[in-house]
């Protein structure tokens, strides 16, 4: 709830002070009442920049209000009657309890980003109250943890609990009360142009959604908050799993392993088992475990063996290596046509990413021809609508001559099938990227071979020329070979685990998300489409009581997805007469607030018009209005206007309505006091 | 059993080279003249060059590195083409553009919808570009020079 009680402006100047009598509003409606520029908007504004709203104006600080409160003071026959040296304004309030607040406009010693909040009736009941200095629009002023924040103290002192909204750069941070407040106080210049039209810019989405779904309490923003929390978890958690894929994958190739029942995207994976690495040889693909007890075989039965003297080995060692030779010159074949292979499938692979440009120029190119081809139809050029000027006859879209009978595609047709063409040389692309990846995995074997072979090779050779008497080198080193294998082997095995279960775990999670999206509702909880409803009956029934006539009220709803009124998904803004849309930012106005009482929603209990008037929405529907607002026994309105500067016409509006009145009567209404 | 002697085809539409479009080719030719036409003028062989230079990036380079190495580096040849002859005459027609005295000439329907191109910033985006910056650097003396080259060549 929030409650504006009196009002009280005062300015120094070089002729004395000026200023206004103290205000006092009604609990209920208070008119303003005054001829054009007696001061009605400089009140309007005055109440705004004290809860330091002026944004709503249009601008922050004191650039935002008129000159008789900053610059000069004009007389009746607009010429300065005095310069102003230093101005304030104070607005006592009441929420949760009843403070002052003081703000300066124009002063030597005090800055206009300043409040000075009283903890009592200042203006009502004068007394020498404690007073705490606060901020407002620098950078703290809207965080809680600020004690200084005018608008955190604000928030609370109107029992508000404002939300974490979503901002376009993707960040989470408080809904402000400049993007509530449009839907209660509406100014008189841009206020009636649009539902909640004076909101400010804060690269928030769909700022006006936001700010009804808070009015109105609803659970939606709950559940899109819900959402933008599991997609930002679901990042978190394909980023995590892309990287573990990464780590997993590089611990696979130091062991020349493949990984078997996993993608680099997340999955789901029913057991930690089902992830695991096998090792694939030309004859056999052994799991990894089983592959490491084939190497402790191997291995065992090295170590069973006893060490030949060189002597006895030379005739097998002579043998062995004519085999290793003989595989040698096989690897080396493999390696060169391996090599010729990939070169082929580079320049291919070059060949289709520049065919690749070329259609994509191409899809550009003729995207223009279409451009150039409506163009050009607009204008009624007769080539645009594929007629030939000079005779009148088809032209195909086509500049080839006649006697060439083939049929174009129509350029429509033309775009469609580029774009195919595209797709199909991107799979192109994929598919020869991954083999050249493949191509290279099995360069790099074979050049491990290669190198091992002949590393084989020349321990043979060397033990053919040393004594005779000497252990083989070739069983030993071949032992020691072996064991290393072992051991990397079995340490890289050891790990494994540790891999599996982080991706089981992953992998529940990823489960977790899925699940918990697929309960959460579309965006509306049940109790909220109750809500919604109700506001369209409300509002339907007031634009019928205002007289709304551009379109059948049948036709009108209160959109599920915006929650502002629509005509066939439109706005109704596109639809009405001028004085139709003012009568409809009237009844949606209410109907918010009455909707908010209904189910005890958000809504402040508070109404701020600024010549509602507007667009002759005409005397008896205006009347219409106050006598609505009059009737609030819950709910403060103060409404500013000129009535046309006419008393029947006031008299016609105020017909059967309580309120009181505060006249500024004809004249400059801030006066020397 | 009887076998069936008859085979049926069905001619499907093909799918055509953008140059051969009408109104592409014509308002590459409005372009041209606008850009690079001393006041809108043109005569056939320049359109020709700069129709030419429009085909493909690489024809384009060739053309900028004529002009920005001031006629210098060689440009052996440009291809000529019977569509550009035909978005000419269909343009002539449409009263965008006029012939005069062995010029073509930008008339004011055609300039106004020139200029609609050029506004439009989602069009033409490259060539605009280098069509701009080659501007009206490529004076008709020049193009003749060349054609002499190759008859005496």
């Amino acid at each position: 709830m929030l409650k504006i009680r009196a009002l009280k402006i005062t300015i120094n100047t070089d002729q004395g002070v000026y200023g206004t009598p103290l205000l006092q509003f009604s609990d209920s409606l208070t008119i303003i009442k005054g001829f054009n520029s007696t001061g009605k908007s400089t009140l309007f504004q005055a109440i705004l920049f004290c809860l330091g709203l002026e944004e709503l104006i249009g601008g922050k600080n004191e650039k935002t209000m008129q000159s008789v409160l900053k610059s000069e003071i004009l007389n009746n026959e607009n010429k300065i009657e005095a310069n102003v040296i230093e101005s304030n304004i104070l607005l006592e309030i009441e929420g949760t309890s009843i403070a002052t607040v003081k703000r300066y406009i124009s002063s030597e010693s005090k800055n206009s980003g300043l409040v000075e909040v009283f903890n009592g009736s200042l203006l009502t009941e004068p007394k020498q109250y404690d007073y705490v200095p606060m901020y407002v629009h620098d950078k703290g002023a809207a965080d809680s943890k600020n004690a200084f924040g005018f608008h955190s103290f604000l928030e609370k002192f109107m029992g508000w609990e404002l939300p974490q909204v979503q901002y376009k750069d993707g960040s989470f941070r408080k809904l402000y009360l400049q993007n509530i407040f449009p839907s209660f106080i509406i100014e008189q210049k841009a206020g009636w142009t649009d539902f909640l039209a004076t909101i400010p810019y804060y690269a928030l989405l769909d700022k006006e959604t936001r700010a009804l779904e808070f009015l109105l309490n609803l659970d939606s923003w709950k559940i899109q908050q819900r959402k933008s929390k599991l997609k930002q978890d679901k990042n978190d958690l394909i980023f995590d799993w892309k990287n573990k894929y990464n780590e997993f994958k590089s611990l696979a190739n130091q062991i020349a392993c493949e990984i078997r029942g996993l993608g680099s995207q997340p999955e789901i994976i029913n057991s930690s088992n089902s992830v695991y690495l096998v090792y694939v040889t030309e004859e056999k693909t052994y799991n990894i475990s089983e592959y490491i007890s084939a190497l402790e075989e191997e291995y065992e039965e090295f170590v069973d063996l006893e060490v030949p003297n060189i002597g006895d080995q030379a005739e097998e060692s002579e043998l062995r290596i004519n085999k290793l030779n003989e595989q040698l010159s096989n690897y080396s074949i493999n390696l060169s046509s391996t090599i010729n292979k990939k070169n082929l499938a580079i320049s291919k692979f070059n060949s289709f990413e520049e065919r690749l440009l070329e259609l994509e120029n191409d899809k550009i190119q003729n995207e223009y021809h279409l451009k150039v081809k409506k163009k050009g139809a607009e204008q009624g050029f007769a080539i645009a609508h594929d007629n030939c000027p000079y005779c009148s006859q088809g032209l195909n879209d086509s500049l080839l001559p006649k006697d060439i009978e083939i049929v174009p595609m129509q350029i429509e047709e033309n775009l469609e099938y580029l774009k195919a063409q595209i797709n199909l040389i991107k799979i192109y692309i994929v598919n020869h990227k991954n083999d050249i990846s493949d191509l290279e995995r099995r360069i790099d074997l074979y050049n491990i071979r290669i190198s091992e072979t002949r590393s084989d090779i020349r321990t043979l050779k060397t033990q053919l020329t040393s004594d005779n008497r000497l252990p083989s080198i070739e069983l030993i080193e071949k032992r020691l070979k072996l064991k290393a294998r072992l051991d990397l082997y079995r340490r890289k095995y050891e790990i494994l685990p540790s891999f599996q279960e982080y991706f089981k775990s992953l992998s529940d999670e990823w489960v977790q998300i899925l699940s918990e999206e697929k309960k959460l509702p579309k965006s509306l909880s049940a109790f909220d489409y109750k809500k919604i409803s109700e506001l369209e009956t409300i509002f339907k029934q007031l634009l019928g009581e205002f007289h709304y006539r551009s379109k059948t009220i049948d036709s009108i709803s209160i959109s599920r997805d915006t929650l502002l009124p629509v005509v066939d998904k439109y706005s109704l803004k596109f639809d009405s007469s001028a004085s139709d849309f003012t009568r409809a930012i009237w009844s949606y106005t209410i109907a918010l607030k009455e909707t908010s009482d209904k189910y005890d929603c958000n809504h402040p209990k508070l109404f701020i018009l600024d010549e509602p008037g507007q667009q002759e929405a005409g005397d008896n529907d205006l009347q219409f209005l106050l006598k609505r607002l009059g009737n609030y026994d819950n709910t403060q309105s103060i409404v500013f206007s000129s009535f046309h500067q006419s008393e029947e016409t006031f008299k016609a509006c105020t017909k059967d309505v309580e309120f009181e009145l505060i006249d500024l009567g004809k004249e400059k209404f801030i006066k020397r006091l | 059993m009887k076998e069936n002697k008859y085979i049926s085809f069905t001619e499907r539409e093909m799918p055509l080279y953008i140059n051969y479009r009408p109104m592409y080719k014509v308002s590459q030719i409005l372009l041209i003249l606008y850009f690079n036409g001393y006041a809108g003028k043109a005569s056939l062989l320049k359109l020709h060059l700069f129709s030419w230079a429009l085909k493909s990036y690489d024809n384009l380079n060739i053309l900028k590195d004529y002009v920005t190495s001031n006629y210098e580096k060689e440009l052996q040849f440009f291809g000529i083409e019977s569509t550009l002859n035909r978005a000419l005459n269909l343009a002539y027609a449409e009263k965008l553009v006029d012939f005069d005295k062995g010029n073509y000439k930008l008339l004011e329907k055609g300039r106004k919808f020139v200029e609609q191109i050029n506004e439009d910033e989602t069009l033409f985006i490259n060539e605009k570009q280098v069509l701009k910056l080659i501007g009206k650097k490529v004076p008709e003396k020049i193009i003749n020079g060349l054609i002499n080259q190759w008859k005496n060549a």
